[in-house]
């Protein structure tokens, strides 16, 4: 087989995006926009609506140019979310791929501080 | 120490009022956060995985007991009711929010404190020993040296965009507890042979991806020269630094890429430059400016003691825990009678640094009652008492201990540097904390750590090296593969004036894995020492790392 068959054009390929610190990865797959709350910090996930949540189930599951369209609106609302970028999910929301112990803890809290972050309002 | 004069306190209070402005803007959308995260970073406020983080300055780790219980009013109020100690002695809050930021600025400035100069790419906070002022060989107290520094840094306009961020340490001690070597700069206070103090300067050190020992660039550096010089190493640094890429940014980069020999000889042009400007045209301080400074860190008023306490020997011989502690805490003070005692902020379990705000007051507390109002942080994350009366050292215990603060482990295994990680850092691949707590409560026989002796275990999450662990007798370094959490060891680093960069040994363990690693390093050093007295990293460097390699991987084969 030659170079040229076993690897597709970049043009096919899937975008890489932005997937939170310094890491990038590619815009296939299920996925939920992620950024921080502007006044708190707080992790929070975009709505099918445009608005925020820090629940993570209750976020939009989106899809290749879907997801990609969303991003550029949740990037635009700078008034209330800060460095929104696309994170890869199971179908039941769980965090999956390269990022889903970054994504875990996000969603929970630290793991060494029990007593705060998100898990603590849920004890 | 050193107090604000009316220069100073205009200085800050501005700072804090323009900040107002500016989050007042963002939160109005009159700034994007393209404009605003800027702007935010250059007073101190991240944005980390969670929340936003506060980085506090603490003036080469130098603090009064009034500063402490703003800091722990911060904790409680704006907080979660802790604060942490960094590897640069400042302060950090995990979980600021926004509108609130600018108030904590003012409850600081209030106590003569400040988040300037805690991120960006400028000159950070001076470190240094946190015995300055108590350590018995020391040439003179570095602190006058990192206030004047300090002075000179602060909003330079020269130095305000440097192609990175700019670290300086002051040691004025043979034995390095300031970690000089892994600096931008290294001074080393020293005396000349007729006796004059000066400065061996030590340039292009420091960790992260790239860690390089500082190589030394003067010998001796009369003192009335410093700031000239430092000016003259910052041009040579910002003219040549590389502005293209990030991770080639530092000055240990250019150092390396140009040679010693050559960046030497382009700092002393520069230099020259100054020289040739006569007294007044350059950057150095007049004499009595230094000493108005020096006046700030004269020695507090110690008592006549004697060098003997009936006291403290008695209850040395009937309060077992106290005498761990002495043992491992306690240090040498240069005036009879007195000690430095360093309050462990690595309790078994919790996360290294941290301290509460109950906590934060206990020490005020008992600093103002018995240790001369003055504290300190330290690189290693935790702090230090340095005037203690050795009449008053149990008593200081007792208050320690009552408030969570008496952990015998100084030194010890269980006395850990660790970075945040993926507990809170954007940038981290792996935790570095859990891990800390792992080998904490594998080691938790206290009599057991005495036993293995001083052995320095430093874990960062990522590349970074936040966690200095290149610089670990034993380093652990989180690594990311393929979205698992794995751990690669480093032995034989070291931070002091035998400074060296541990050595990889292998591949990298799971988090399964690590700790029993660890263990069998240690396993290994106790039947190779020659005597209970060879400290782990002697015995590394008089065997090399085979045998270690040997136990490390020992299970896996």
């Amino acid at each position: 087989m030659s170079q040229t068959e076993a690897t597709p054009r970049a043009a096919e390929q899937p975008v890489k995006i932005s997937a939170g610190g310094v890491k990038k990865a590619k815009a296939a797959g299920t996925k939920v926009i992620t950024a921080n709350d502007l006044f708190s910090g707080a992790v929070v996930y975009w709505k099918a609506d445009g608005s925020w949540t820090e629940e993570l189930d209750e976020a939009q599951i989106l899809e290749g140019p879907a997801a990609l369209d969303a991003l550029q609106r949740a990037v635009a609302d700078e008034a209330n979310a800060v460095g929104p970028y696309l994170m890869d999910v199971e179908d039941d929301h769980a965090p999956a791929g390269r990022g889903r112990l970054r994504e875990t803890i996000r969603k929970a809290g630290p793991t060494i501080h029990p007593q705060f972050g998100r898990q603590a309002q849920r004890l | 120490m050193y107090r604000y004069d009316d220069i100073d306190r205009a200085m800050v209070a501005d700072r804090v009022a323009e900040f107002r402005r500016q989050v007042e803007r963002r939160i109005a959308g009159d700034l994007t956060e393209e404009e605003f995260k800027p702007l935010r970073l250059m007073n101190g406020l991240y944005l980390q995985l969670h929340a936003y983080m506060l980085r506090v300055a603490v003036p080469y780790g130098t603090l009064n007991p009034r500063q402490l219980r703003v800091l722990a009013t911060i904790a409680r109020d704006y907080d979660k009711g802790y604060a942490h100690v960094s590897t640069r002695q400042n302060f950090q809050f995990n979980w600021p929010k926004l509108k609130d930021v600018p108030d904590i600025l003012d409850l600081l400035a209030e106590a003569e404190m400040h988040a300037i100069q805690t991120s960006g790419n400028c000159i950070r906070n001076t470190t240094t020993d946190p015995f300055a002022g108590a350590a018995r060989d020391e040439v003179e107290d570095p602190r006058i040296t990192c206030e004047i520094i300090r002075q000179w840094s602060t909003f330079h306009p020269e130095f305000t965009f440097l192609p990175r961020k700019f670290k300086i340490a002051v040691s004025a001690t043979e034995h390095d507890r300031a970690a000089i070597a892994v600096h931008d700069i290294g001074l080393q206070i020293v005396r000349n042979a007729v006796g004059e103090p000066g400065y061996r300067v030590l340039v292009g050190g420091g960790q992260g991806r790239t860690p390089h020992i500082g190589q030394w660039i003067r010998e001796f550096l009369p003192q009335a020269e410093l700031l000239s010089y430092l000016e003259a190493i910052l041009r040579v640094y910002n003219v040549y630094g590389r502005r293209d890429n990030m991770y080639k940014a530092r000055i240990k980069v250019l150092v390396n890429e140009m040679g010693i020999d050559a960046f030497r000889d382009a700092v002393e042009d520069e230099f020259a430059h100054f020289r040739a400007m006569g007294p007044g045209g350059s950057v150095d301080l007049p004499a009595e400016e230094r000493a108005r400074i020096a006046g700030f860190f004269a020695p507090p008023a110690f008592e006549d003691a004697l060098a003997f306490s009936e006291s403290f020997d008695d209850a040395l011989a009937t309060d077992q825990r106290f005498a761990s502690w002495v043992r491992s805490n306690v240090h040498p003070h240069k005036v009879q009678g007195y000690v430095s005692a360093t309050i462990s902020l690595k309790p078994e379990g919790a996360p290294p640094g941290d301290i509460t705000d109950t906590q934060l007051e206990a020490v005020a507390d008992i600093a103002e009652a018995y240790a001369l109002s003055d504290i300190r942080t330290t690189h290693e994350q935790n702090m230090v008492l340095p005037h203690v009366k050795l009449d008053d050292l149990h008593a200081v215990w007792q208050g320690l201990d009552e408030a969570g603060l008496g952990t015998p482990n100084h030194g010890l295994i269980s006395d850990i540097i660790a970075c945040p990680g993926l507990d809170y850092c954007n940038l981290a691949n792996t935790r570095s904390i859990p891990v800390a707590n792992r080998i904490q409560e594998r080691f938790s026989d206290l009599e057991h750590q005495a036993m293995i002796g001083e052995l320095k275990i430093k874990i960062s999450g990522c590349i970074n090296a936040c966690g200095h662990h290149h610089v670990g007798h034993i380093g652990i370094l989180g690594v990311d593969k393929k979205g698992e959490e794995f751990y690669q060891l480093t032995l034989g680093g070291s931070a002091d004036e035998n400074a060296s960069i541990g050595e990889i040994v292998g591949r990298g363990l799971s988090t399964d894995e690590v700790v029993d690693a660890v263990e069998r390093v240690v396993e290994r050093y106790l039947e190779l020492r020659s005597s209970e007295s060879e400290r782990f990293i002697d015995t590394y460097r008089r065997l090399g790392a085979d045998p270690f390699k040997e136990a490390l991987y020992a299970e896996a084969l």
